[in-house]
């Protein structure tokens, strides 16, 4: 039964875009096309209001080399089927996302792209060559891995930047060629939007330092700029710009900040030279989003250096701590790099880390998306496939497996699920992230807004004509309102509260961040402004959580009592769910023979993050 | 024929007699089970691992190197496999019956690629695979649990609109939810609002404001304009997802078949006491 529920969720995707103008529904007026691509006209739904469309914006295919040597076998195409809600093989076992993704875009690594080719098509050349063979063959962890450091990690501690059996960039085409294919096969405007794109992998000195390259349509490079070409981010831009030169519409997102190593916000570039107003400038226009969260940790905040935040403790990833000299420094994190960027400002009238936020998995299943806690599988081939290898094994080199997390997800705000409407949504910073749950939050920041407002319609009409969406600067003379609105996830529990967070640079240039509360539920706001923490406990033998308390949604507008004109700021929303349990609680719940180390959390609460709003002092 | 060559269990067997077929042809030269004998085939594959990775001729010290941990390897396997400490190892145990599942799985790509023939019977003898969902058009009006007196405001407004007023103001995008949707999918419906909202669908009365129905986000009063009944998508509309679920379903079949197969070969005898009756009838032949 449940296999036929999931069918017609597939059917519902693949087939929904012919059924426009099918005689037999009882609309007598044929919509009319107001959407083409390539050639095809289409009917699809506009929102003048704006809709949050739900997606993935980070992961890995079989065209991943080390994907493919973990022993992930699915194809971008198989990716996108598995996104539209269709059931596929992970790990050899059969399996399905819990709710079909609005859009999604695949981001293999450039780096190996080429030997992805050869790797997966017979009678290339290099195909039957032993390190091929062995990578194909690994018939386990031990054997992937071994094959994995002699053949690319020597291969790169050896100055060659591929295996012997490259062949060459007319391969990396190849590959590239078979993931546009797959995005374009995929895309049914309106119902699912595909968006081409890959990943640029540079760690120098193991500094993650990687970004997620996004074009806007189908005019696209031959191929994609690896770290192999470019190793810095500069380089990286150098070839946007002429990308750009040829009419191709891109942007990135970079990751992980939390294993840059202090480089991902740095005071120097990587020639060692410092940040200055075409550096700033540069990485502004080409860097729109950073992603907050990702399998391998939240990156906003960490207890170590914000020992304030109650709620910092969340996905830390603290075991990455314990390879590759990846150690925690407050330069390593999200709320930080805000602050240095409006510091930035100050100094060079432009600010290069003016960054909104999305969410990812950076899963290499080719599972997109696949965030929810209880149907977790793991995100590293046969390194976490089961319960007993989440709880007790480490990812090799990087960390712990049950420091991982399912990932999170990216919310866009935008009038119609299409390529263009979400790439820009994107490229505005209209977007927000979620550790997984569905929330939406939407956020404005203007003058004159209403203390109520009698509907959604009229609250977001006066959103827009009163003020600017997240991603933006407030532009006003005077001190500034900010509408914020979040609901609930129709599958999960409600709401705990509402928080903004602010960041600003003093007189003196020090940089200083506050968080205040400003909206709970169940009337636990505090006089002093505190909130007293929500008593709503997970049911520890079935993992069920609360439905009584909390809240389904807030409307709330908040004046800041410090605000200053003349300083430079920052304001982003954090939205707290209900506890939850996580996927550690479900895989103990299903497998008694499993018993996760004491340091695990079972228990958490979910949350998402809306992108900031700038003030931009023009002194 | 065709089916004969298609019972997983004939291609298993044969595939089994390649691999100890190459077995034994590989092992000819044992003169014992203690003997660990170092042949030019073998010391040929061990040289060219050893090149492969380092590039270049090893000199003695490399070749004497290769060789002892090659042998070191060996004899700990061997005498593991005399002291039994491959059994019960439930890592040792995995490994095998993965790569033995592996194999089963490798059978799927023998097979040739169905026909026009196939797919239409597959389509035909596994409709239940090809439904389109079942779709509403309905309005909805929503009430929070955390508004103070929502039972009474719902039976109140749901009087209000069976005698044809129109959705109160305030309840309209209540928490930003439509209150019209037309054609939805059942799946679609499940996204926005949860399953248990749009599995009670079904049993509503079409035509009249109806509640309260449970979601995720409180309480709602439901008109059901018009339903759909599930339908069988059109064949030729849907023939390359019919061929992409012919090839899983087959590989799914085949993996199982292979399983009973040799459950059977097998034979459990489940004796333990402890074990529910019922399930243990169910592994009896």
């Amino acid at each position: 039964m449940k296999r036929i529920l999931f069918t017609t969720t597939v059917l519902v995707v693949v087939f929904s875009a012919c059924n426009h103008g099918n005689k037999d529904t009882k609309s007598l007026v044929e919509p009319t096309p107001n959407y083409e691509h390539n050639g095809q006209s289409y009917t699809v739904e506009e929102n003048p209001l704006k809709e949050a469309y739900f997606g993935e914006q980070h992961l890995h295919t079989a065209a991943s080399m080390d994907a493919f040597i973990a022993g992930t076998r699915l194809t971008p195409d198989d990716a996108y089927r598995f996104a539209q809600g269709e059931e596929v093989m992970v790990n050899g076992r059969p399996h399905t996302i819990n709710r079909p993704l609005d859009w999604a875009a695949v981001t293999d690594h450039g780096e190996f792209l080429g030997e992805a080719y050869t790797l997966m098509n017979p009678g290339t050349p290099g195909y039957d060559s032993e390190a091929a063979r062995s990578m194909r063959e690994a018939p386990d962890l031990q054997t992937a891995l071994a094959v994995y450091k002699k053949y690319v990690l020597d291969a790169l501690a050896g100055g060659n930047a591929h295996p012997d059996f490259w062949q060459g960039y007319e391969s990396v085409k190849s590959q590239w060629k078979v993931n546009i294919e797959a995005t374009e096969k995929n895309y049914k405007p309106g119902k699912f939007t595909t968006i081409h794109a890959y990943e640029w992998s540079s760690a120098p000195n193991t500094a993650n330092l990687h970004r997620n390259v996004f074009f806007r349509d189908t005019n696209l490079p031959d191929m994609p700029f690896s770290a192999n070409e470019g190793a810095s981010p500069q380089e990286l831009w150098d070839w946007m710009i002429t990308q750009e030169a040829n009419g191709v519409r891109v942007f990135c997102n970079p990751h992980n900040p939390n294993e840059s190593k202090g480089m991902l916000f740095p005071e120097v570039a990587m020639n060692d030279k410092p940040i200055d107003e075409t550096y700033a400038t540069t990485r502004q226009h080409f860097e729109r989003n950073v992603e907050m969260m990702q399998t391998k940790g939240n990156s906003e905040v960490v207890p170590d250096f914000w020992p304030n935040d109650e709620f910092a403790d969340f996905e830390n990833a603290r075991s990455l701590q314990e390879y590759n000299g990846r150690v925690f420094e407050k330069h390593n994190f999200i709320r930080y790099g805000l602050t240095r960027g409006v510091k930035y400002q100050a100094e060079l009238g432009v600010n290069p880390f003016k960054y909104g936020f999305v969410g990812g998995t950076d899963s290499h299943n080719a599972v997109m998306s696949n965030v929810e806690e209880f149907n977790y599988v793991g995100h590293h081939g046969m390194a976490d496939e089961t319960a007993l290898d989440r709880s007790r094994n480490e990812q090799d080199g990087e960390m712990y497996n049950r420091d991982m997390n399912p990932g999170g997800l990216t919310g866009v705000w935008a009038t119609s699920n299409t390529r263009e409407a979400i790439w820009d949504g994107m490229h505005s910073r209209e977007t927000f992230a979620t550790s997984g749950p569905r929330i939406k939050v939407r956020f404005f920041a203007g003058n004159g807004f209403k203390e109520s407002y009698e509907s959604y319609e009229e609250m977001v009409q006066d959103g827009y004509a009163k003020g600017v969406p997240m991603g933006q600067n407030y532009e006003g003379t005077e001190a500034p309102e900010f509408l914020v609105w979040a609901l609930k996830d129709p599958i999960a529990p409600n709401l705990d509260r509402v928080q903004i967070i602010k960041g600003w640079v003093d007189a003196n240039g020090e940089m200083h961040d506050t968080i205040y509360d400003i909206a709970a539920s169940d009337n636990r706001m505090r006089a002093d402004g505190t909130v007293e923490p929500i008593d709503a406990p997970v049911n520890m033998e079935t993992g069920e959580f609360n439905k009584e308390k909390g809240a389904p949604e807030f409307t709330v507008v908040w004046k800041d009592p410090d605000f200053d004109p003349s300083q430079n700021a920052y304001y982003y929303v954090r939205v707290i769910q209900l506890p939850t349990a996580r996927y550690s609680l479900w895989d103990e719940i299903r497998n008694p023979d499993v018993k996760y180390p004491e340091d695990t959390k079972r228990v958490i609460q979910e949350r998402a993050w809306a992108s900031p709003i700038w003030i931009e002092p023009k002194n | 024929m065709r089916k004969f060559l298609k019972e997983p269990l004939v291609h298993f067997l044969f595939l089994g007699g390649l691999i100890f077929g190459y077995h034994y042809l590989v092992n000819t030269n044992s003169e014992s089970e203690n003997a660990i004998v170092i042949d030019d085939t073998e010391y040929d594959y061990l040289l060219s691992l050893w090149k492969n990775q380092w590039k270049r001729e090893p000199n003695e010290q490399d070749i004497k190197a290769f060789l002892d941990q090659y042998l070191r390897q060996e004899v700990f396997y061997k005498e593991a496999l005399v002291l039994g400490l491959d059994h019960n190892d439930i890592i040792v145990k995995r490994r095998l019956a993965q790569k033995m599942e592996a194999v089963s799985n490798d059978l799927n790509a023998m097979l040739n690629p169905p026909t026009d023939n196939d797919l239409r019977e597959f389509y035909e003898t596994n409709d239940s695979l090809f439904l389109l969902p079942p779709t509403y058009s309905f309005k909805q009006v929503l009430f929070t649990n955390q508004e103070p007196n929502w039972q009474t405001e719902l039976q109140a407004t749901q009087k209000a609109l069976n005698d044809g007023q129109a959705i109160p103001t305030s309840r309209v995008l209540k928490l930003s939810i439509a209150n019209e949707w037309e054609n939805s999918p059942i799946n679609e419906i499940a996204k926005a609002f949860g399953g248990e909202f749009a599995s009670k669908l079904e049993s509503l009365p079409l035509n009249q404001w109806a509640g309260p129905i449970e979601s995720g986000f409180g309480q709602h009063l439901v008109f059901i304009s018009e339903k759909r009944d599930s339908e069988l998508a059109d064949f030729e509309t849907i023939k390359s997802y019919v061929e992409k679920e012919y090839e899983y379903q087959t590989e799914l079949e085949m993996q199982e078949q292979v399983y009973q197969d040799l459950l059977e070969k097998y034979q459990v005898k489940i004796t333990s006491n402890r074990v529910p009756e019922s399930i243990k009838k169910s592994y009896q032949p």
